[in-house]
């Protein structure tokens, strides 16, 4: 991801120890873009942007990161 | 005499500022271009109420002053009174979507300490409202240190509460505008500031945008969404051609009834032929499909006015990644259906270079409302008006395949640019997805007005200057009294297609669409407007041959393998003028125009050719 989509990520809430909610992932056979709830708002990614997001999940088992 | 102040409306994508801008000044605005760029400029008149009148901007949407687009650029640099042909605001009217406080304010606080004078817009506060959210603009206020009112654009509220406070917070007339300050570089404390004076100003939140997300449910699913996209694509395109059935009539017929008129008022002569067969057949055959235009127009404002255009972006980004693009380009692309123009415009909100020029070069692909002519003209010529199973008229399924076509050529063309001149970088998709609205009337007849103004400007000028030109070169020199040629063949404009006519006779084009091709050149729809002149010219004074439509007469003049390259070839046609001119302003240079009309011209070339030895090996 490049430097400037890593600001812009941030400048849409999506910063270290947000909570996000994955809400809907496009495409049928390859994963498409991804929208995920980030405070009140709805933020549409790419597949590969999502993929260099670290999460963590509030799950009690889910205490590993993991990419969206 | 002192001059108006200027307001700038500015604050992220979606905060509703165009809406607030069209309620705050109605129909009284111009929408331009900034000197230099492609980014519009929309410009308005406001009445303050206390007799001043103040000239407000509607600013591109942007997420911060950290620009990483053209059009964000130029937001940083009217703010920072560095924009050439825009002053320095006098005042800043930040627009906020109070249902996305926490993020929206953090942008607000860095415009805010550019220390310029400021009144906060808490817009949209029914949505939050419906959403379950309840502000306390009194409290914001006080935290922000600026005036703080709560609107509602498209339904009016607010609106006088917030002129008031425009008036009361713009400095006096005679006041230098004050240096802006740097920008603020602490992003995270921003957010952090941002984030604590949105939970003050809360006073009661429920889980948010529950009808959103209902309807996302179903429109972002992944197998119904694809397939409602397509079908809302299908309805549009079968819309333009039944919904202008009737108005394409009436038109038809106030133009019969002026030709009628003229041909009654003025003698016979040179004027009025040139009125008759120049001026009202060819500005005429294009005026007559504002209807169709406008019913397009009227789709792609409501997409985008109700929230769904960047649900479509959504979608198509898996698709659009195949082709090294990302599902932003999308929407200009969609908009690339109505013009080219406007489309390569809409590029300006892609941040990556490469991904941006693709774009652009393939936005011409997009079926353009200009072919809608040319593609009328020839499917009502030559297709047969019946309904095939399940309603779908057959017109109209050609039509869509035609679309199709367009679309298709346009990602194998992506792909190959992506592998070729244009490799590397791409495929960036961050949007945020708007709350779905209800689109005002008022909002979407504005656009329409200004869609159609620019149609008839056009018409009235380079379609009126080219069609003239046209006549005049069809018309002249006239053939000797006893001359067997026919007087079109014989004319100037006869004569330049008798030298196309050998290179485009392989690809099954007659001498009278070499004639058409030239000045389609300037305006695509010019083409149905010199075969209809040209048609007037030739039956001229044989008034049975007058009386057949000029559809008829292709039908009885050309063969079904010629109309169908002929549609072939404005599938790819090279652009317009227009559209070589703004992609020459897009792209900085002469270079990236020429290579879009070469590869154009070779596509649209051998499209037309497969097709018409397709068609002629097929018997039709």
């Amino acid at each position: 991801m490049s430097a400037a989509d890593g600001a812009r990520l941030r400048e849409l809430g999506l910063d270290e120890g947000a909570s996000i909610e994955l809400l809907h992932r496009a495409g049928w056979l390859k994963p498409g873009a991804h929208a995920c709830r980030v405070g009140r708002m709805i933020v549409a990614m790419s597949a590969a942007h999502a993929a260099a997001i670290s999460v963590r999940t509030d799950h009690p088992a889910g205490d590993a990161a993991a990419p969206i | 005499m002192a001059r108006a102040p200027l307001i700038a409306l500015v604050g992220n994508p979606n905060a509703g500022k165009s809406a607030l801008f069209n309620a705050l000044t109605g129909a009284r605005q111009k929408v331009g271009n900034y000197p230099g760029v492609t980014v519009e400029r929309k410009l308005g008149q406001l009445a303050l109420g206390d007799g001043r009148t103040a000239d407000i901007v509607d600013l591109p949407g942007t997420y911060s002053l950290d620009a990483k687009s053209p059009d964000e650029q130029v937001t940083r640099d009217v703010l920072f009174g560095r924009q050439h042909g825009e002053r320095q605001p006098d005042l800043l009217v930040i627009v906020l979507d109070a249902a996305n406080l926490d993020n929206h304010l953090r942008f607000a606080l860095e415009l805010i300490a550019l220390g310029r004078p400021c009144v906060v817009a808490l817009n949209m506060v029914d949505l939050a409202s419906r959403d379950g959210l309840e502000l306390d603009p009194a409290r914001l206020a006080e935290d922000l240190g600026v005036p703080v009112i709560a609107t509602v654009a498209v339904r009016r509220r607010g609106l006088d509460e917030l002129r008031a406070a425009m008036m009361a917070a713009l400095p006096a007339a005679d006041m230098p505008a004050a240096p802006a300050a740097s920008p603020a570089h602490d992003q995270p404390g921003l957010r952090r500031e941002a984030a604590r004076i949105a939970t003050r100003a809360i006073i009661a939140e429920t889980p948010s945008r529950r009808l959103t997300a209902r309807i996302d449910r179903i429109v972002l699913h992944p197998l119904l969404g694809p397939l409602i996209l397509l079908g809302l694509l299908f309805v549009i395109f079968q819309a333009v051609f039944s919904w202008s059935e009737t108005p394409i009539a009436m038109i038809e017929e106030a133009f019969a009834a002026l030709e009628s008129l003229i041909e009654a008022t003025l003698p016979p002569g040179f004027l009025t032929n040139l009125l008759t067969q120049g001026v009202i057949a060819g500005v005429g055959s294009v005026v007559v499909f504002l209807p169709q235009i406008l019913i397009l127009f009227f789709f792609i404002l409501m997409l985008e006015a109700t929230g769904y255009m960047t649900r479509a972006a959504f979608l198509m980004d898996g698709l659009m990644a195949r082709a090294g693009l990302s599902g932003r380009a999308f929407i200009p692309l969609l908009s690339s259906f109505a013009c080219a123009v406007p489309g390569i415009m809409a590029t300006r909100t892609i941040a990556d270079p490469k991904d941006r020029l693709t774009t652009i070069l393939i936005a011409p692909l997009m079926t353009c409302s200009a072919r809608l002519p040319v593609y009328t003209l020839i499917i009502g010529a030559f297709i047969p008006n019946r309904t095939l199973a399940g309603g779908i008229g057959l017109q109209g399924l050609v039509l869509f395949s035609l679309y199709v076509a367009g679309i298709v050529g346009a990602v194998v063309v992506a792909v190959l640019l992506r592998m070729g001149v244009v490799k590397g970088g791409g495929g960036s998709f961050l949007m945020e997805l708007p709350k779905y609205q209800m689109p005002l009337l008022r909002d979407v007849l504005i656009g329409l007005w200004q869609r159609a103004a620019i149609f008839l400007k056009r018409a009235g000028t380079i379609i009126f200057y080219t069609t003239v030109l046209l006549w005049l070169l069809l018309s002249f020199p006239k053939p000797p009294a006893d001359s067997a040629v026919s007087p079109v063949n014989y004319s100037a404009a006869g004569r330049i297609a008798n030298v196309l006519e050998p290179v485009l006779r392989p690809i099954g084009f007659n001498h009278e669409i070499a004639l058409a091709l030239i000045p389609a050149m300037a305006a695509r729809e010019v083409a149905v407007s010199a075969l209809a002149t040209a048609n007037a010219i030739e039956t001229s004074g044989d008034e049975d041959a007058t009386a057949h439509s000029l559809a008829e007469r292709l039908r009885g003049r050309w063969s079904l393998p010629t109309a169908l390259a002929f549609l072939a070839w404005f599938v790819f046609a090279p652009q317009c003028i227009s559209t070589i001119a703004i992609t020459r302003r897009e792209t900085n240079g002469w270079r990236w125009p020429l290579f879009m009309v070469g590869y154009l011209f070779v596509l649209a070339y051998v499209a037309a050719g497969i097709v018409f030895w397709t068609a002629t090996a097929a018997g039709l």
